[in-house]
């Protein structure tokens, strides 16, 4: 069981078998809209319905349980909000690292606060060389 | 004969000497499927990779997006054949 179903569960949702779907889809892909959820669960499991698709989806965001993100387009685009992480990218090499950071989502929050805003969502990306040790 | 028309990113990405020869193609693309593989979406993906780019080869970000683009395509191509 992975741990957004089991907090769908904790929730109080019935895991039914096209939830169970709709969830998978979430868990391995990033940014999708309605449409692409529904392409992806159908062809898991042909009798999902789009109507299933906006129901769960809409009962996740009701329970915090992923974030509707509205970027410069005429729908919507859904992420889970598990595992928060941003990533640090080696400009040397591509390699990609991920890190979280409590002081950092704290700053975030404050610098938001202090603008009048409640921070809703954000995206960070840190791109950086290797420090490198001087020779003695 | 007509004009032959040439896709190929060299000709998109002028700024650099020979990009396609330059180790930067291997990182952009070593970063992207790492983000991939991250479950970041191709979109986000290919956004958060045109700095790295960008930082080898000083250039607009639609030039390097273009660029990035381009690889991501002839990857996925290589992939399939």
């Amino acid at each position: 069981m992975t741990e957004l179903e089991q907090r769908c569960i904790d929730a109080g949702l019935k895991m039914t078998g096209p939830r169970k779907t709709i969830l998978k889809v979430l868990n391995n892909s990033n940014h999708l809209s309605v449409e692409e959820v529904y392409e992806k669960a159908k062809a898991i499991d042909s009798t999902i319905s789009i109507a299933t698709v906006y129901r769960t989806l809409s009962m996740l965001d009701e329970l915090d349980l992923v974030t509707r993100q509205e970027f410069n387009e005429t729908f919507s685009r859904y992420d889970t909000n598990l595992d928060h992480h941003h990533h640090l990218i080696d400009l040397d090499t591509g390699k990609v690292i991920e890190f979280q950071n409590e002081e950092l989502e704290k700053l975030k929050e404050k610098i938001a606060e202090e603008l009048g805003f409640e921070l809703v969502d954000h995206t960070l990306e840190l791109y950086g060389r290797r420090i490198k040790k001087k020779k003695k | 004969m007509g004009e032959v028309v040439s896709n190929s990113c060299f000709e998109v990405f002028d700024k650099a000497e020979e990009p396609e020869r330059c180790k930067c193609k291997g990182i952009v693309l070593n970063a992207y499927n790492n983000l991939r593989a991250d479950g970041l979406s191709e979109y986000q993906a290919i956004k958060t990779v045109v700095p790295v780019l960008q930082y080898h080869h000083p250039s607009p970000f639609l030039e390097a997006r273009n660029v990035v683009e381009c690889w991501v395509f002839e990857q996925s191509q290589s992939a399939a054949h």
